[in-house]
């Protein structure tokens, strides 16, 4: 599939420039793009452009860009006035979650711009579906979601909506390469994110395991860190299976799916820590205790690792193997 | 001692032969012929000696086994070794989904073989599964565990309930992942897209549990009371995965797996993976 244009001569839009619209807006300006961020709220403009320009020092930190910083602002526009999106092939939505407000700035975003605007939304919260009969032209609208922060991370979803035309998808997923993105491409909606319902899976069984009694929170941790943590940040989970050899996953995929939980409620520890309002290290109380010392090590800790991380994950970008022709691709059923 | 080919054998024989153990690697095993040819990273180990049979080899403390997931393959691993090892010598074998008690049916000293799964690479990683069951002695698995800790570079926990839990975690993201394949969500690559980046980028330093603390915890029960009801049960393997099996798909060992691979492929894989296991090793060890 051939994408020749440049992402340089694609304006794209932000709306709703709060820390995260912000950390989109610079991702996109890292990525090539000229800018125009619309702050829907008044007085959101100020605070916004330090927030970006401190993102901006942080990827030069990173090596990130290949121009000075000022090159970037260069190519930004902010406003209160949805006018600068006039000239926009996409716009990125990115303001509370309440249905009325975002239905109110998809109206916007179609009065003033061009006939053949993309927008996309980076909801975690409404389907794509429902989001999408909101706006004005549904088959140009389809979800794109972003991970904190946005200009760091490979994370990318973009979700169709039943609405959303294959070009609409296809033009996003290709555009999203030249993001330095590794975008999850999902074919219909689906409740959670990819990311989050494989994570919610392993959660499932992992407290099952606990309310059975055949382990531990330390030791589940240990197995899960130690075996996923030593090679997920290299690659997904049908790559180690290519890579440990499949011969035996059939039968332990027969020996063990039978086995696992399939709770619909929630596990009773996390409910009482959801009752509770439980907030982990940032109140000492969560799945583990935590003396404020304790906490404090902890997140310094964590912070760290972030950094090391990023460094490391860097080093190995997936590669395009030589025959991609039989990869099994979800189809839309 | 260690009875098994493959590369997971490969790298449990480093693993102990970097801890300094004498390694006697046992070629012929039951059913199979000529073993492979082992790295020389391997060979070059002073105290390391192929043998032909596990006879006349005094003082041997622990035979460490890897066979297919086959209860009886490993049923007779175990008959094959216990044959010639004194019975004091514990027998260590890998099981992902096989209780530990069917695999100790057989045995004559059913209290000498435990459970003991590694992960790959097994020369870097800190995994170590031990399986137990009421025929084992405690202190028996007790001093296993700090040999591990303290000669293997492992971090090793025990169940003591027959079965290990790595299989289960792991199923448990394999069911869901087949799941949205099977319904048309998504494709292999965008699951491993999503698993590289989300929790590729925080489980090298926490287990999911102290990850929700690090995040703030009560977030994850109320997702969990929306979420839980609509994962998925299924207990079947998927169309397209059979497919791939009965075509003969091995993975990389024949390039032809969930994706199809080149020799120059598998080359630059398994290399690149080495040198970021060792990689994420260090990271790992440098945090809690």
């Amino acid at each position: 599939m051939e994408f020749e244009t440049e992402t340089n001569e694609i304006q794209v839009g932000v709306v709703g420039l709060g820390l995260m619209g912000s950390s989109i807006v610079v991702a996109l300006l890292v990525a090539g793009h000229p800018v125009s961020g619309v702050a829907p709220l008044p007085g959101e403009v100020d605070g916004a452009l330090q927030r970006i320009k401190s993102h901006l020092r942080h990827c030069q930190e990173s090596n990130l860009l290949s121009q000075p910083i000022e090159s970037y602002l260069e190519r930004l526009t902010l406003s209160e006035d949805y006018q600068i999106l006039n000239n926009c092939r996409l716009v990125q939505e990115c303001v509370v979650e309440i249905k009325e407000i975002k239905a109110e700035v998809y109206k916007k975003i179609h009065e003033a711009t061009r006939e053949d605007v993309i927008v996309s939304s980076n909801t975690s919260a409404i389907p794509i579906s429902m989001l999408q009969e909101l706006s004005p032209v549904p088959e140009r609208f389809l979800g794109i979601h972003w991970a904190e922060p946005a200009y760091l991370t490979r994370f990318l979803e973009i979700t169709k909506g039943q609405q959303t035309s294959d070009e609409t998808g296809q033009w996003v997923f290709q555009l999203a390469h030249s993001w330095d993105k590794e975008p999850t491409f999902l074919q219909k909606d689906v409740r959670g994110f990819v990311t989050n319902r494989l994570m919610y899976a392993v959660y499932r069984e992992i407290f099952h395991l606990i309310e059975k009694g055949e382990t531990n929170l330390e030791d589940v941790d240990k197995a899960w860190r130690y075996d996923a943590g030593s090679w997920m940040t290299f690659m997904g989970i049908f790559r180690r299976m290519d890579y440990l050899g499949l011969e035996d996953f059939p039968q332990i995929c027969r020996n063990t799916f039978p086995k696992l939980n399939k709770m619909t409620r929630v596990p009773e520890v996390m409910q009482t820590i959801a009752d509770e309002r439980a907030r982990g290290i940032q109140d000492g109380k969560g799945l583990f205790t935590y003396s404020g010392e304790e906490a404090k090590h902890w997140e310094e800790a964590f912070a760290a690792f972030n950094k090391d991380i990023f460094r490391l994950a860097e080093k190995y970008p997936s590669r395009p193997l030589s025959d991609k022709s039989e990869i099994q691709q979800g189809d839309d059923k | 001692m260690v009875a098994g080919t493959g590369k997971l054998t490969e790298g449990i024989l480093l693993c102990l032969l970097q801890a300094g153990h004498h390694v006697w690697w046992l070629q012929a095993m039951p059913e199979s012929g000529l073993a492979q040819a082992l790295p020389e990273s391997i060979m070059e180990f002073d105290t390391f000696d192929p043998v032909q049979k596990p006879e006349g080899i005094s003082g041997l403390k622990l035979a460490v086994a890897v066979t297919r997931e086959d209860l009886q393959q490993k049923a007779e691993m175990v008959a094959f070794l216990e044959q010639s090892l004194a019975p004091e010598c514990l027998i260590a074998i890998n099981s992902e989904s096989i209780p530990l008690s069917q695999i100790q049916q057989g045995a004559s000293h059913p209290g000498r073989v435990l459970g003991l799964n590694w992960a790959e690479p097994a020369q870097t990683t800190f995994f170590l599964e031990v399986i137990s069951n009421s025929a084992n002695s405690k202190q028996e698995i007790t001093d296993l565990v700090t040999l591990a800790r303290e000669g293997w570079g492992k971090d090793p926990y025990v169940l003591n309930n027959d079965e290990g839990i790595r299989a289960r975690l792991l199923a448990a993201l394999v069911r869901e992942a087949f799941s949205l394949i099977e319904n048309g969500y998504v494709g292999v690559e965008d699951i491993d897209r999503a698993c590289r980046n989300d929790a590729g980028y925080y489980l090298p330093f926490a287990g999911n549990c102290r990850y929700m603390d690090l995040m703030g915890t009560w977030a994850y029960g109320t997702v969990m009371a929306d979420l839980n009801p609509e994962l998925s049960n299924a207990t079947h393997i998927p169309d397209f995965f059979e497919q791939i099996i009965a075509e003969g798909g091995k993975g990389m060992a024949n390039g032809k797996g969930f994706y199809n691979y080149s020799e120059e492929d598998k080359k630059n894989i398994q290399e690149s993976f080495l040198q970021f296991s060792q990689e994420i090793r260090d990271l790992m060890s440098k945090y809690p």
